[in-house]
């Protein structure tokens, strides 16, 4: 289909009459075609007969207008649903927003929510910050489990799988309070002997500070060049003497 | 037809809201009733839709000639309220055919649906003209299946004779979309057409 065969078919939809004018139709073959077929299909449907209006249709636009609406037309319908609605009593709260004077009320939804007050930074956020930048996969882990529901005792635990591995109830029930008894014994025992304690501890020797290996005594001083073999001994030298 | 006279029957009934059959508005019937008849029966294809969307037509035409401000033709006013009113009905319609073509399954096939579909559509005509009579048959179906889009410019092309400017200003459209349309409308015709004719005119 040549550019001009949908110019020229418009204009011969638009305008049958002008086909006799119609230069591209002379040459185009397509287009003979074509307008043969629309031609026959145009006038096909322009030939069909025009339907007499049936007598029942006066008489029932007549009952449509004594009604005063239109039977089943999406006006009424809708009409009839709105005013079906039941009616909203206005909330307590509009007599506030119209009638209150305070500022609150009086601002835009936009001013009201600019003129909140900020809220400050908890400090700990700035340490969870870090937390979680130095080690976000423990971090993680944690928020997670703590995150865990913690679960309950089920019933089914009182019933154990191994009661004879339990002490009987009546066992139990005389070894308590022989056990607390025991208990209090060995508390009292201690605070008492705790009574008695001297105020310094007796090790069974004493410490004497020398200047100079001659001053100890010569056992000492025998243990000492052994333990030395000839080394040195310092003035400064501490050494403990058995007594 | 005279958009003076027109003129002059719409504020007529404007003066007179309340009257009925009886008054101004008898006579903006009896202008209208053959062109809103004939569109709701191209549109919703059968003589039931056609009396119910006519009847609601003018039903609407009654509550709303109060309104009309004289800014477009008053014949392309009425036009538009009859096409939408076929189109709202034929829309329910199908709907509920749906339904009751489910049902008429159930209960014996749809040959018998396709038979009551033919009797409602079917003009009486003598038996001489029962070839004519089934032409225009298959042409009013063809015309049924377009969508409601073509099937409306269609119908107000070639049953009512309006011009590109009147479809455009009934269905506030472009012109350009009306040429579309339309083309569109004459390739689907064709196809469907095209041997029912060949067939009628050469066999």
């Amino acid at each position: 289909m040549l550019p001009d065969c949908n110019t020229s078919r418009d204009r011969l939809l638009a305008d049958p009459e002008c086909a006799s004018k119609e230069e591209h139709l002379r040459e185009c073959v397509d287009c003979q075609v074509w307008w043969a077929r629309a031609r026959r299909v145009s006038e096909s449907i322009t030939s069909l007969p025009r339907i007499p209006v049936p007598a029942e249709l006066a008489s029932a636009v007549e009952a449509t207008l004594a009604e005063g609406r239109s039977q089943d037309g999406p006006d009424s319908l809708v009409e009839r649903a709105l005013r079906s609605l039941p009616r909203v009593p206005a909330p307590a709260i509009l007599d506030d927003l119209v009638l209150d004077p305070s500022p609150l009320y009086t601002g835009t939804t936009a001013q009201l929510l600019t003129g909140l007050s900020r809220v400050r930074t908890p400090n700990v956020l700035e340490r969870l910050v870090q937390e979680e930048l130095e080690a976000p996969a423990r971090h993680r882990v944690e928020r997670f489990v703590g995150d865990l529901e913690r679960p309950t005792v089920p019933a089914a635990l009182d019933e154990s799988p191994l009661p004879q591995l339990r002490p009987n109830r009546g066992l139990r029930s005389f070894l308590a309070p022989v056990a607390a008894i025991a208990a209090g014994l060995v508390l009292w025992g201690n605070l008492g002997t705790r009574d008695h304690q001297p105020e310094s501890i007796d090790y069974g020797f004493d410490v004497v500070r020398v200047t100079s290996p001659e001053q100890l005594s010569p056992l000492a001083q025998s243990i000492l060049g052994g333990l030395t073999t000839g080394s040195r001994l310092t003035p400064s030298s501490e050494k403990g003497r058995a007594q | 037809m005279s958009p003076d006279i027109d003129i002059a029957l719409v504020e007529a009934c404007q003066a007179n809201p309340e009257g009925g059959l009886d008054g101004p508005f008898r006579e903006l019937y009896e202008r209208f009733k053959d062109r809103v008849y004939n569109v709701c029966f191209r549109i919703t294809g059968n003589a039931t839709d056609a009396l119910d969307a006519s009847q609601e037509t003018f039903g609407i035409l009654h509550r709303k000639v109060g309104e009309f401000r004289f800014q477009s033709k008053f014949s392309s006013w009425v036009y538009r309220i009859a096409v939408n009113a076929s189109i709202d009905l034929k829309r329910r319609s199908s709907a509920r055919k749906l339904i009751s073509l489910d049902a008429l399954e159930e209960a014996g096939g749809p040959a018998r649906r396709s038979g009551a579909e033919l009797r409602d559509d079917a003009i009486e005509m003598p038996m001489a003209s029962a070839s004519r009579g089934e032409l225009e048959l298959e042409i009013q179906k063809a015309i049924s299946r377009l969508s409601p889009k073509l099937r409306t410019v269609t119908v107000l092309r070639y049953t009512e004779s309006q011009s590109y400017q009147e479809i455009s200003q009934t269905l506030q459209i472009s012109l350009g979309t009306v040429k579309s349309r339309l083309a569109r409308a004459h390739d689907a015709l064709d196809r469907e057409l095209s041997p029912v004719l060949e067939r009628h005119y050469l066999g």
